[in-house]
C-alpha cells in the first residue's frame, strides 16, 4: 500500500517558465516507510516537498497522498511538515505558538499535548520565552514540535538535522526513529548521508530536478565504497553525460 | 469559523505587540490633546473647528493602520516564510484572509476606541457635551471606510510588496475620494470617452466620500437612519466583493 504517489511531476516557476526545477519525477512511497530524498544544493528537494504539502502546485503531473490532493484539509489534519530553517512569529513564546498550531489542528487537550510535545523535543525549559530569543537549534526543535503535535500519519521533514550539534542530532534522530517504530510514514530531505543510512528504508538521489536512482541505501552503495561515494559518483557521471562542467579533483 | 477566530486573534496580538501601532496611537492622542489645549487658550477658535480637527486626527489614525499595517500583514508572512507553517495546516486559505481582515479590524476598533475616549473625556471635562453624539456617528462612518481600506490593502499585499501595496492602496484612497467630484466635473464634458471613462471609475472604485460626514456633524447635521443603513449596506457589498477577489487570488498562489 502506498501513502505518497507522485506521477510525472514537473515544476517550473513563472520567473523562468522554460527552466524545469523538477523534471518529470515519479515516486511511490510505502505506508509506514522512511524515505530519504537526497541531493546537492539546488537539486529541487525543497521545491518537491513544497508541492507535497500543498504550498505550491505542480506545473505538470499529479500528487496523491492517501489518495487525496495535498491541499485537502482532511488530509492536512494527519500531516506534519517541518520546513527548512523554519520561521516563526517572533512576538510569540514557544508555548503560544504551539497553542496557535494546536487550535488550527482542532486539538482538544491542548495543554497536555503541548507539554508532551515540548518534552519530546526537549524545549520545555524555554516554553515561555519569546521565540525571537531562541537559538538556531531551539528553532529547529520548535519546528519539529509543530510538525508532530498532531501525531501525524505522514511527516515531511526538510533538512531536519540542519543547524544542530551532534548531541541535538542524535536526539532528533531518536525522535524520528521512534515515530518510525510507531508506523509513521516519513519523507526526509537531506544531504547529510550518514544519517540517511541510519534512518531511511529507501532513498532517491536527485540532481538538477532529475531522479537518478531509487533504492535502499545498502543496495545503492553496492559496488561503491559507501553511500557517499555512490552519491558523488552517480551525480558526476550524470553531469558528465549532460555535458556539464565538473570541478577538478572530484 | 473557529479557525477564522484563531487567525484573527493572532493578527490582533501581532499588531498590538507592534511598536508602530503604539506610536501611531500615541501621536493621534497627542494631536487631539494639543488641539484642545490650543483651542482653549485662543478664544476666537470655535469648538466646532477643534472637534473637526480631532475627529480628522482619529480618521488619520484609522487610515494609517489600514494602509500601512494592512499592506505589511500578508507580505511579511510570505517574505519571512511563516506561511510555510500555516498553509499546510488543515485550514482553508480563505479563512486566513478573512481572519486577517477581522483581526486588523479589531485592532482598528481598539485604537479608535482609545483615541475617541480621550477626545470625549476632554470635551466632557470642558463641558462641551453636545458634540458627543455627532462624534460617535462620524467615527462610526470613518471606521466603515477604514475596514474597506483594510480589505483593499490586504488584496494588494497578497499580490505585491508592501511598498507597492501601500502606493496602490493610497491611489485607491484618493480615487475613491475624488471619484464622485470627478464624475460631476466630467459629466458636463463633450468627450464621450472621458465621460464614459469616468463612469467606469465611479462604479468600480468605492465612493469613499460616502463615509465622510466630518464637516456635517460638527454643524449638528446627523445623517438619517436610512442614509446610515444604505451606507452600511454599501460598505458590506463592497467588502464581500473585495474578500471574494482576494480569496480567488490567494487560493491559487504558489509559495
Ligand atoms: N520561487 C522560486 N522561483 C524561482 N526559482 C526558484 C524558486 N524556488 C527555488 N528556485 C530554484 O529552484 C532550484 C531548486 O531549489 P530547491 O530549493 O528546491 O533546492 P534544494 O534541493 O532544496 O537545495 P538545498 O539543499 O540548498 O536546500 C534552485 O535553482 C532555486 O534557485
Ligand atoms: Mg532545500
Amino acid at each position: 500500500m502506498y501513502s505518497i504517489e507522485i506521477k510525472n511531476v514537473s515544476k517550473s516557476y513563472p520567473k523562468d517558465p522554460e527552466i524545469q526545477i523538477v523534471k518529470n519525477i515519479s515516486l511511490s512511497i510505502k505506508h509506514g516507510s522512511v524515505f530519504g530524498f537526497i541531493g546537492p544544493n539546488g537539486a529541487g528537494k525543497t521545491s518537491t516537498i513544497k508541492m507535497l504539502v500543498g504550498l505550491s502546485h505542480p506545473t505538470e503531473g499529479s500528487i496523491k497522498i492517501d489518495n487525496k490532493s495535498p491541499d485537502d484539509p482532511v488530509l492536512q489534519k494527519k500531516l506534519g511538515f517541518m520546513p527548512e530553517s523554519p520561521a516563526f512569529y517572533q512576538y510569540l513564546t514557544g508555548y503560544e505558538f504551539l497553542e496557535f498550531v494546536a487550535s488550527l489542528f482542532d486539538i482538544k487537550d491542548t495543554d497536555e499535548r503541548i507539554e508532551k510535545t515540548l518534552k519530546e523535543v526537549d524545549l520545555l525549559h524555554a516554553k515561555d520565552k519569546r521565540i525571537r530569543t531562541y537559538s538556531k537549534g531551539m528553532l529547529q526543535r520548535l519546528g519539529l514540535a509543530q510538525a508532530i503535535i498532531n501525531n501525524p500519519d505522514i511527516l515531511f521533514l526538510d533538512e531536519p538535522l540542519d543547524g544542530l550539534d551532534p548531541l541535538g542530532r542524535a536526539e532528533i534522530k531518536k525522535i524520528i526513529l521512534n515515530l518510525k517504530s510507531k508506523g509513521t510514514t516519513i519523507f526526509i530531505n537531506t544531504h547529510i548521508l550518514g544519517d540517511v543510512e541510519e534512518i531511511c528504508d529507501t532513498v532517491s538521489i536527485i540532481d538538477k530536478g532529475e531522479i537518478l536512482v531509487t533504492g535502499s541505501p545498502s543496495v545503492l552503495s553496492q559496488g561503491y565504497k559507501d553511500l557517499e561515494d555512490a552519491f558523488v559518483t552517480m551525480i558526476q557521471n550524470r553531469r558528465k553525460e549532460r555535458g556539464d562542467i565538473l570541478i577538478e579533483g572530484h | 469559523m473557529k479557525h477564522i477566530i484563531t487567525i484573527a486573534k493572532n493578527t490582533l496580538r501581532e499588531t498590538i505587540r507592534d511598536r508602530v501601532l503604539l506610536s501611531a496611537l500615541f501621536s493621534s492622542i497627542v494631536v487631539i490633546l494639543v488641539t484642545l489645549f490650543i483651542g482653549s487658550i485662543s478664544l476666537d477658535q470655535s469648538t466646532r473647528i477643534i472637534v473637526n480637527f480631532s475627529i480628522t486626527a482619529i480618521y488619520a489614525l484609522q487610515i494609517f493602520v489600514a494602509i500601512f499595517i494592512g499592506s505589511m500583514l500578508i507580505y511579511k508572512e510570505i517574505e519571512r516564510k511563516t506561511f510555510y507553517l500555516i498553509l499546510p495546516k488543515p485550514i482553508h486559505r480563505g479563512a486566513i484572509i478573512i481572519g486577517k481582515c477581522l483581526g486588523l479590524t479589531a485592532t482598528t476598533i481598539l485604537v479608535t476606541f482609545f483615541s475617541t475616549v480621550v477626545l470625549l473625556l476632554v470635551l466632557f471635562i470642558k463641558g462641551e457635551t453636545s458634540y458627543i453624539g455627532p462624534i460617535l456617528v462620524s467615527v462610526f462612518y470613518s471606521t466603515l471606510e477604514s475596514i474597506l481600506l483594510i480589505l483593499i490593502s490586504l488584496f494588494f499585499s497578497s499580490v505585491t510588496s508592501p511598498i507597492m501595496a501601500s502606493v496602490a492602496t493610497i491611489a485607491f484612497f484618493f480615487i475613491g475620494h475624488a471619484s464622485s467630484i470627478m464624475q460631476r466635473i466630467f459629466m458636463t464634458t463633450e468627450s464621450v470617452i472621458l465621460r464614459e471613462g469616468m463612469r467606469v471609475v465611479y462604479y468600480t472604485f468605492p465612493n469613499l466620500e460616502k463615509f465622510n460626514i466630518r464637516n456635517e456633524v460638527v454643524y449638528g447635521a446627523l445623517p438619517s437612519l436610512t442614509i446610515t443603513l444604505t451606507t452600511i449596506a454599501y460598505a458590506l457589498v463592497y467588502a464581500v466583493f473585495l474578500l471574494f477577489i482576494t480569496n480567488a487570488v490567494f487560493k491559487k498562489k504558489d509559495f
